[in-house]
Parts: C-alpha cells; sequence; structure tokens
C-alpha cells in the first residue's frame, strides 16, 4: 500500500518529517519498504500568460503563441491547439520537462519555427480537467508559479508492506493516523459522525441482513462539468491511483482515507427501489470490466428493479456505472460480512480494492460516516449541486467486548508493569477498558483475546522496553534422536573417506529419471502444481540427482569427481506418502593426468570406502554378485548391497555405471552406489579394547592358483573355515595371471596371545588352510 | 734393535702411502687384510716374536702393538670417510626436483548448508534445545489448520504451497508442524524446549527465493514464558552464532500461529550498520521471525494457554549459511559446483575470521 505523507498531514497537522513518520510507522509492525519524493516533475511546469496569437507561416492546422514568463520574458512556443488566447493563462513545460507520460520535452522545429518546450493539456501534465487541449488555469495563482507551488511542494511517499492481520485495518490513511498519533503522542483531527440518513422508504430492501448489516443510499447531484479537485488528484496520483470521474475520485479517496468502499451508481440507469439479496439461479451481471458473471446464490448482489446491477462489495456493473457526463448520482455505504465478499473474491478472481477490504472486515461506524466525508469533501471544493433522498436499513453491530487480564499480558510480555500501564496502552489505541472488561474499537477485527491486546501494549510502548532475560526452567542437555545422530556420523564419515557432499532439490520428472533407468520399485508421488514440467515429482531415487550434478561438473571442467549425499526420496503407496532417506555415491573413474603419480581410480575404492564406512556404523552388510544385475549397471562391476538384519528388505547397489548409461550423464567410468540409509538393527557392542598381544608375529605368503569361476570370497571364506584362532589377519598382496591362470598372493599373519608359536604348528595351519582350498581346485603356485 | 724399528718406519711409511691412495672399500678391506689378516705381515712378524730371546720378545711385542694399533685405528678412519663420499655420491643419483608440486591428500567436505545447519543446532543444543523431526509431505491439518491457518486464511496466500496427488497433503511450508508434533509427543510435559531443522517448499523462485529451502524451528513451552524470554533467548543464540558484536533489534510482525508476532534483525554484514544497498540503507537484515505461540497452536498441541505460554522462531538456513559465508546468490548453494563448494574447505567452522 501507499501512503502520502501530505494525506497523513490531513489528518496530523504537526506531522514531522518522513524519516521521524517512517520510524513511528516500523513502531506500529508497518513495513516500510521504501520512501520516495513525489512531485518533483512538476517544479518545471511554470504558469505563463498568451500575449499574442498568430498562425504558423507555414503551417495550417499550427499556431504560434507568445506567452509571458514569470520572469517577464516573452517566448513563442508552436501549438496545435484550439484554445489558449490572449489573456489565458496555460501551463507551459520548457524544454527538459518530464510529462506525466514519461516523455521529455525538447526544442523541436516545426516547418522552420522553433517552439522551445509546449503548452501542456491537463492531461500531458498528469492531471484531467475542464475540457479543452490547453489546460486553460482560473485559479488566482501569478504567472510564473509552478505546478509544484500549486500543489503546495512535493508530497512523500511511503511504500508500505502491510502484514495481513495489519491488513485488516490499515488500508485506511485514518487509521494509521489514529495509531500512530497515539504511539508517537500527536495530535489527531478525527471525525466519525454519522451521516443523518433520510427515512425514504421505496428507497432500497435489505433481504440478507446477515450478509449485510447495514446498507446507506444517498441520492446527491453534481455540478455539471465538476472537476476533481487538483489536490485529491494529486493524492491520488502519488498514492498510484488514476483520476476518472469527480464522482468516482472522491469515492476511491474516501476509501483510502478511511478505509470505507463507496460504490456510486448512476441514478438514471437504477429502477429504484434497490434490493440487497443473494443472487437468483439463472441471474447474470455484466461487470465494470467487461466480463460477464454467470450468478449463484453464493453471490450477494445489489438489485434494481431489472436484477443485479453490482456484486456485492466486489464491483459494479456495466451498465449502471458512471459514465463522462454522468451527474445525477445514488451514492451506496454499506458494511457487508467479510466473508461473503471474501468468498465471491477468491472464487471469481477480483480482487478489486473494494474487495480487498470487505473482504478483510470493515468498520460499520463508518459504513455510517462516509457519506458525510463524501458530501464535505464535494462541498469544499464546489462539486455538490445538491443532496437528495437517503436512507439507510440495519444498525452498527455492537462493539465486541472481551476479559481485560493485565496478568496474562503481563506474563506475555514478559515484564511487571501496573494494571494501569497496560490500560493506558490499550486506551490510546482505540480500545475501552472498563474493570474487567476490553471493548474492542469496530475497526479491529483481529482481536480476539489477551494475546492479541498483549501485542497492542507492546506495539504501544516498543519493543525495546522489554527487556531481554533468559527463560528460568528446569535445565535439561539438549539431544539428537539416534536415528539423527546416525544420519550425521554417516555423512561425517564420508566426507572423512574423501568425498564432497553435495546438496540437491527433491523435485525430479518422469523423463529426468528415465535417463538413469533404475528400477526403484517405488510409485512416484506428482505434485498437482509442479513450477515446471521438469519438477512435477519428487524424486524416487537420489543417485539420479547426483548425476546431474556429475553432469552439470563435468560440463563445466573434466576434473576428478568423487561426491555423495544422504536425503529423502518419496513414493506413495495407495494414499499413504512413504519418505525415505537414501545415500548414494558418485565417483568418477577416468584416469587422473598428474605429476606426479596418484594412485589409479578404481571402483575398488568406493568398495573400500563403503566396508570401511560400514566398520565405522557397525552396518553389518553382505555384499554380493547375484545372477541379475539392472541394467543401469556394469554386468561385470557390480554388487548388490544388502542389510543382514532385513535380507530381503531390499538395501542397494554398487558398481559402476554402464557405460551407455554414463553417457547419459557425460561420463565415462563412473561408480556409482546407492542404498538405504538405515540405521543398524542393533547398536555396535561396546567391547573393551584388547592388549597388543606381546607374542612375535609370524608371516606366511602363499602364491595360488585360482582356477574359473572361483572368487577372491570364496578363497577367504575357505580360509576362514578352518578356525584357526591365531590366524590374524589374511590380506591379498598380489594378483597376476600367467599360462597357469589366475594366481593370487594372500599373506597369512598367525599371533597367539598366550605363547611364541612355533614354525611347526604355523605349517600345520598352513597345510589345514590348503586342504581347505584344495576343496575348490585351489592349489599352490609352484 | 735399530734395525727393527727402522723396519717399522719402513712398514708404516709404505702403509700410509697405500691408504691414502685407497678410493674404495675394497682396497680397504685388501689392505687390512695385507697387513692384519691371518698371514697378514705384521701378524706373521708377531707369531715370529716366539723365536726371539724373553728380553726382546717383550719389547719387540709392545712396537708391534703399537704398530697395529696405529694401523686398526688408520684403517678405521679412512673406511668412515669412504662410507661418507659413497653415500654422498649415492645420494646425488637420487636427486629429485622438490620444486613440484606435492600430491595432495584426497578429503571431502560436508555441504555449506549442513555445515550451517549444524553451526545453529549445535548452539541450541547447549542451550538446552532437543531435536525433532517432522515429515517433509505433510498433512494440511498439521501443516495449516493446527497453526491456526484456517481454509482461506490470508497466509495460505503468503506461503503459496505445492500439493500432491493425495489428498489433503501438501509439501511442507514450514518447519513449523514440527512444533504441533513435538507437543503432542510431549503429551502436556514441561517444558517443552525443541529444535526442529528440515527441508521445506514454496512455490517461489527468483534470485532470492528458491522453491525448496531449509528452516530450523524453535519452540519452548513452560510457565511463565513471555516475550522478554524470546528476546534474550535469541539474542544469546544469535551471538553466539554470529558472533558476540552482532546488534539485534526486534520488530512487530504477523505470523498466524504467534501472537504477538515479532522480526529479529541483526547488524548489516554487508556494511556493519551504516546502512548500504544490501540492507536498504537500514543497517539492519532480517535473521528470523519469532513470537508467543499462539492460545489455538498451543491448544491444537495439547496445552491450554490458560496455564502455560511459550515462544516460537523460525530461521532460513540458506539465510545463515549466506551470513555465515558471505554470499550474495542462493542459487548457488544448490547448485553443486564442485569448484564453488571447494572454497568453503578454508573456512575453519568456527567464527568467521
Ligand atoms: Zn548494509
Amino acid at each position: 500500500m501507499k501512503l502520502s505523507h501530505r494525506w497523513l498531514s490531513r489528518y496530523v497537522p504537526d506531522l514531522p518529517s518522513p524519516e521521524r513518520v517512517a520510524v513511528v510507522l516500523q513502531q506500529l509492525g508497518i513495513e516500510v519498504a521504501a520512501m520516495e519524493p513525489w512531485g518533483e516533475r512538476l517544479r518545471a511546469i511554470e504558469l505563463v500568460e498568451v500575449v499574442r496569437r498568430d498562425p504558423h507561416p507555414r503551417a495550417d492546422r499550427l499556431y504560434l503563441v507568445s506567452v509571458r514568463r514569470g520572469s517577464g520574458e516573452v517566448l513563442s512556443v508552436v501549438t496545435g491547439a484550439s484554445n489558449g488566447f490572449p489573456g489565458d493563462r496555460l501551463w507551459y513545460g520548457p524544454a527538459g520537462t518530464v510529462l506525466a507520460d514519461g516523455h521529455v520535452l525538447g526544442v523541436r522545429d516545426f516547418r522552420g519555427v522553433t517552439s522551445p518546450g509546449m503548452l501542456l493539456s491537463p492531461e500531458e501534465a498528469g492531471f484531467s480537467a475542464e475540457p479543452g487541449d490547453l489546460w486553460v488555469w482560473r485559479q488566482a495563482d501569478a504567472v510564473g508559479s509552478t505546478l509544484l507551488d500549486v500543489l503546495r511542494g512535493p508530497d512523500w511517499v511511503y511504500d508500505l508492506e502491510l502484514t495481513p492481520n495489519l491488513a485488516i485495518y490499515y488500508q485506511s490513511v485514518r487509521n494509521i493516523a489514529h495509531d500512530a498519533a497515539a504511539v508517537a503522542g500527536w495530535t489527531m483531527n478525527d471525525d466519525r459522525e454519522p451521516f443523518p440518513f433520510g427515512q425514504s422508504t421505496g428507497l432500497l430492501r435489505v433481504e440478507s441482513r446477515a450478509d449485510c448489516p447495514l446498507y446507506g443510499l444517498v441520492a446527491l447531484d453534481l455540478v455539471p462539468g465538476a472537476v476533481t479537485p487538483l489536490w485529491m488528484q494529486a493524492l491520488l496520483r502519488a498514492t498510484g491511483q488514476r483520476p476518472i470521474h469527480p464522482a468516482v475520485d472522491v469515492t476511491n479517496f474516501v476509501l483510502w482515507d478511511c478505509g470505507q468502499p463507496l460504490h456510486a451508481f448512476d441514478r438514471d440507469r437504477v429502477v429504484l427501489p434497490i434490493a440487497v439479496r443473494r443472487a437468483l439461479p439463472g441471474e447474470s451481471l455484466t461487470l465494470l470490466d467487461g466480463t460477464v458473471a454467470a450468478l449463484t446464490s453464493a453471490d450477494l448482489v445489489i438489485a434494481d428493479g431489472h436484477g443485479p446491477i453490482a456484486l456485492a462489495g466486489v464491483m459494479g456493473g456495466a451498465e449502471s456505472a458512471i459514465r463522462p457526463d454522468t451527474t445525477r448520482i445514488l451514492l451506496e455505504s454499506a458494511h457487508f460480512s467479510a466473508p461473503v465478499v471474501f468468498r465471491t473474491l477468491r472464487a471469481r478472481q477480483l480482487p478489486t480494492d473494494a474487495a480487498l477490504h470487505f473482504g478483510k472486515g470493515t468498520d460499520a461506524v463508518m459504513a455510517a460516516a462516509a457519506p458525510a466525508r463524501v458530501l464535505a469533501v464535494m462541498a469544499a471544493d464546489g462539486l455538490l449541486a445538491g443532496v437528495g433522498d437517503s436512507a439507510i436499513l440495519g444498525e452498527v453491530p455492537r462493539q465486541r467486548v472481551i476479559p481485560f487480564e493485565p496478568e496474562t499480558i503481563r506474563t506475555l510480555l514478559g515484564v511487571a508493569w501496573s494494571d494501569e500501564r497496560v490500560s493506558l496502552a490499550l486506551e490510546r489505541l482505540g480500545f475501552g477498558v472498563a474493570r474487567d472488561l476490553v471493548t474492542i474499537p469496530s475497526w479491529r477485527h483481529d482481536v480476539e483475546g489477551s494475546a492479541d491486546l498483549a501485542e497492542e501494549v507492546a506495539r504501544y510502548y516498543g519493543l525495546d522496553t522489554i527487556l531481554p532475560r533468559l527463560p528460568r526452567m528446569a535445565a535439561s542437555p539438549g539431544k539428537r534422536e539416534p536415528e539423527q545422530e546416525f544420519l550425521e556420523r554417516l555423512r561425517d564419515l564420508w566426507a572423512q573417506a574423501g568425498y564432497w557432499e553435495v546438496a540437491t532439490r527433491t523435485f525430479s520428472s518422469e523423463e529426468r529419471e528415465r535417463t538413469l533407468n533404475r528400477p526403484t520399485g517405488r510409485q512416484p508421488l506428482q505434485l498437482a502444481n509442479p513450477l515446471r514440467n521438469e519438477e512435477s515429482r519428487l524424486r524416487t531415487d537420489l543417485l539420479t540427482s547426483l548425476l546431474e550434478v556429475f553432469q552439470f561438473n563435468r560440463s563445466r571442467r573434466d576434473r576428478p569427481i568423487a561426491m555423495f549425499e544422504v536425503a529423502s526420496v518419496f513414493a506413495r503407496e495407495g494414499e499413504r506418502v512413504v519418505e525415505s532417506v537414501e545415500l548414494a555415491v558418485v565417483e568418477s573413474l577416468d584416469p587422473v593426468e598428474q605429476f606426479p603419480h596418484g594412485p589409479r581410480p578404481s571402483i575398488y575404492d568406493l568398495k573400500g570406502a563403503l566396508e570401511w564406512v560400514a566398520a565405522q556404523l557397525g552396518w553389518e552388510l553382505s555384499l554380493s554378485v547375484p545372477a541379475q544385475i539392472p541394467a543401469f549397471l556394469h554386468p561385470g562391476r557390480s554388487l548388490a548391497i544388502a542389510f543382514t538384519h532385513d535380507p530381503q528388505g531390499g538395501g542397494g547397489w554398487l558398481g559402476e555405471l554402464r557405460p551407455r548409461t554414463a553417457q547419459g550423464f557425460q561420463g565415462r567410468r563412473v561408480a556409482v552406489l546407492t542404498m538405504r540409509a538405515d540405521r543398524p538393527a542393533s547398536p555396535r557392542p561396546r567391547g573393551v579394547m584388547a592388549h597388543p598381544s606381546r607374542f612375535p608375529e609370524i608371516v606366511r605368503d602363499l602364491s595360488l592358483v585360482v582356477p574359473e569361476p572361483v572368487t577372491f570370497d570364496e578363497v577367504q571364506t575357505r580360509i576362514g573355515r578352518t578356525g584357526s584362532a591365531d590366524l590374524r589377519q589374511t590380506r591379498l598382496i598380489d594378483r597376476f595371471e600367467g599360462d597357469f591362470g589366475v594366481s593370487l598372493t594372500v599373506r597369512l599373519t598367525f599371533q597367539s596371545d598366550a605363547e611364541t608359536l612355533t614354525d611347526q604348528a604355523v605349517e600345520e595351519e598352513v597345510a589345514h588352510i590348503l586342504s581347505e582350498l584344495a576343496g575348490v581346485g585351489v592349489v599352490l603356485r609352484q | 734393535m735399530q734395525s727393527k724399528t727402522s723396519t717399522d718406519g719402513r712398514w708404516w711409511d709404505w702403509f700410509e702411502e697405500t691408504l691414502r691412495t685407497a678410493r674404495d672399500l675394497p682396497a680397504i678391506q685388501s689392505l687390512r687384510y695385507q697387513w692384519l689378516g691371518k698371514r697378514g705381515q705384521l701378524t706373521v712378524a708377531m707369531k715370529e716374536l716366539a723365536q726371539l730371546p724373553a728380553e726382546q720378545r717383550r719389547l719387540r711385542g709392545q712396537q708391534l702393538n703399537q704398530l697395529r694399533q696405529r694401523m686398526v685405528e688408520a684403517l678405521d678412519i679412512r673406511q668412515r670417510e669412504i662410507d661418507i663420499e659413497t653415500e654422498a655420491a649415492l645420494l646425488n643419483g637420487e636427486r629429485l626436483d622438490m620444486t613440484m608440486p606435492g600430491r595432495p591428500p584426497r578429503v571431502g567436505l560436508l555441504h555449506p548448508l549442513t555445515r550451517a545447519r549444524r553451526r545453529i543446532e549445535d548452539v541450541l543444543l547447549r542451550m538446552g534445545f532437543s531435536l525433532h523431526y517432522g515429515p517433509q509431505v505433510e498433512s494440511e491439518w498439521y501443516n495449516f489448520e493446527a497453526l491456526n491457518i484456517p481454509a482461506g486464511h490470508p497466509a495460505r496466500d503468503m506461503q503459496d504451497s505445492f500439493f500432491v496427488d493425495v489428498p489433503n497433503m501438501v509439501l511442507r511450508t514450514h518447519t513449523s508442524p514440527v512444533q504441533i508434533r513435538a507437543m503432542q509427543q510431549h503429551q502436556g510435559r514441561l517444558p517443552v524446549k525443541v529444535l526442529a531443522p528440515g527441508v521445506v517448499y514454496r512455490r517461489d523462485d527468483d534470485a532470492t527465493h528458491t522453491p525448496m529451502f531449509q528452516q530450523v524451528e524453535g519452540l519452548v513451552i513452560d510457565h511463565g514464558i513471555g516475550l522478554a524470554d524470546l528476546k534474550g533467548t535469541l539474542t544469546t543464540m544469535v551471538r553466539e552464532v554470529l558472533g558476540e558484536r552482532v546488534e539485534t533489534r526486534f520488530r512487530s510482525s504477523y505470523f498466524p500461529f504467534t501472537e504477538p508476532s515479532v522480526e529479529m534483525d541483526v547488524t548489516c554484514a554487508a556494511c556493519g550498520g551504516v546502512g548500504c544497498r544490501t540492507c536498504k540503507a537500514t543497517g539492519w537484515v532480517e535473521i528470523l521471525g519469532s513470537g508467543m505461540v499462539h492460545p489455538v497452536v498451543l491448544a491444537n498441541g495439547g496445552y491450554d494457554a490458560s496455564v502455560v505460554s511459550g515462544f516460537a522462531f523460525g530461521l532460513g538456513i540458506e539465510r545463515l549459511a549466506m551470513r555465515l559465508f558471505g554470499l550474495d546468490d542462493l542459487r548457488l548453494l544448490y547448485q553443486n559446483d564442485l569448484q564453488f563448494l571447494q572454497q568453503f574447505i578454508r573456512w575453519e567452522g568456527g567464527r568467521q575470521a
């Protein structure tokens, strides 16, 4: 909402500087997003007097008008206007003047005659005035005055951001002035006297009292040819509105002035009596904006003898609208039920100024008072020719009353202020406090209980007057839930293992997830109102998100990538939404060109990292090579991951992407890991750390010929099967191929806690191991 | 007599000359063998002592022993010299260009958003807040109704929401529904002191808004909690997170689920409070929204507003991260350009230097 400083000063004559006003507005909770001067443009526009008018020597429709400026200088300006004769006073814009439409005047040549700037029409200057090409000024201002002088200097405009609670009552200069004056101690002019409505029967009837507690009509006549006063045009312009017609402008002015929407009908185009009622089935109405609304019984309408003429509180009809020459007016001032108007506003998407006031709840006292303001403004500026019949139906609703609980207010604020101090704040803001009851001002539909009153007291004295303190309560240490503690540790471990954490968004789409084509078995959760097609669902798969990051980075530069994320994926199961946390890791396996050389990247890096992380977490995983490898993975370089505590529950996959799939993400060799990030089923047993053995280790390297299709896993299992208590470690130290096939060299480390092992004892264990290995055809290489 | 000692002199001269020209270990070994070995010249001479009369034998034995000792010492010294020369020659051949780059260790790093989130979590954990969580796809009741935002409430427009194809479910627009869930879990017990971090969604996408972002929600309920406690707690927290020198101010605001509602501003980091473009010349930037828990919200969580009161606050992790790391574009945080993320390794995780 735009607020004019000058407008505000109509209520507070001794209004301080805009900077000071902004501070007071801030204390009321009104955010001043910007403050700008208004009207500086008008400083250039000068009142001049015509001394001669001659035809242009070489153009039929142009004239040379000589004007005298305030300095006494006479200059000649070319115009095509049909008015502007000697003795007339006109508004002149010298070169450099900015017109209302943003156009900047220059020195122009009209068929050999130079014209510096222009004589202006009202529209060019940014106002409306009596008809005529040029704006002939009839007030007493002296030649040389500027348009800004006539408006008594520039205005300041505050750009206010009203939160929804403040919008209920601060879309009104009067209400802002009221509270600002209260808080800052300014003196305010306030007049809320009801208009002395007549008793004209036959003017109107209200069928839906609940929808419309108060409805008043006043017939009035405008002076023919009346023009909206310049000061009002300036205020409307400054606050972003366009003057249209005096009747419309005055109702708009009163709307923002005191928050009461009014409607002006063309009295000659309505057939009395006026009825306020719900629309009947089949009725329709052509609105001011030209659209035709098919009405329903949810719509409250104003109807005349022929049918609906306005959507009550939202928008008038085209038929009964004010036309340029309308002088006979029927002015409506009403109090409508906020929910009824809001429903129509919503359903029909008609956020008109009137609807945005009525829909939030207006001040019923103002409905009765506003016509008086209209007539006062019109009379003061000579627009009013006469006032006719008037009538009002209904009553101003009784003001609401709630209990006064100063102790609750003190608690909510955390202060020790007296009852008097609390009630003073409320009274200054318009509340009535009597013993244990608070009467709520008629414009404050937001106030319901003591919490709201506490806010008023805080606003009145300012939040700075509440001294900070720390709560006094039983102290207990804060803690993370074990599930989250686990996820944080999971993140830490992957970062420690050399992987970079990324943060991706959970949005995805069918097309995006198709690139990887990983069967997750999840039914996707679709967004009903996505921002864009690529974000039409919540992801069912975290790996795709990471591969997209991979692709993004690859498209920028060719550098090693190792990254991970622990985040949610989503699925729907019937009407249920299932959110589960996954871990995904992506690592490029392309050789790294660098000197001095580093280790060659390998899928075993990622496998090793997983094994290390799992060991730290107490994850018991079984990694196996299943018969069926999903299509997105390399069939010869992938592993299925299962949790040993829940082997059927689905774990995940580790492997190289199938190169064809990798290409879809601008990758060549890419290692990936995708798995559930479940917490271990049972917490890790907390053992006692063992002392190192005092006895020497004995090391034996066995070079084994391992026939196809025996895997290292089987070799290791066979070695483990011997159950040797002294075998401390089995480590693969080499692999090579020769004419004998594949050879693996395994280093066995033996050590006892009780004695120094003899060679003979170790040889016996090795023999035992070799006999186990022979069972799968693994033999020592000769 | 004379002849014997002059023999020793000749022997020594000859030995010393040979030793001086010995260039490597084998030459030393051979010299040692030639004189001191089993059949070495000196060894033989000492064996022959037995044939001399006792008188001469004693004297001659002393002379030969002295000579032997001198030779052993000279051989040892020369051998050490050659060791050093040999090693020097060897190491000279192993020289590397030590100006070449080192091989960096492979390291990873947590995302700045995780680090910013943990920073505020850690501060509030120390202040006795416990962490609570709720689902990202939330029921409309928890996300709106329970928080005093009934259908048709203007605040439902303020937080333009994403809906899903499951009826009555919405991508949560804030972490505030966790307030209700945490209160329900506490089942009326006091005090309630919880912290709820999480991902939230708004249907908004521009330079300052992203449709998905992270929030941290705080909630304190007990007997006699007031706005003064809110101010004290949040000021303490913010100083702990952003540094002791940060100034704070509170402004009236509006949230449907708090009454009164306030927003907290902190000194603008870009200008230090003097006023600049970032802070629209005010010297302040908003850091969080908060307020006293609305009676309706307390009731929906199973607490009676006539007996207890509480405050709640919520702040955006992205905004905090931007402040902590000195970022000016929110979208970079979700772009995951690894080169961009690598800069964050220099941030030590404590207060900004
Ligand atoms: Zn600044």
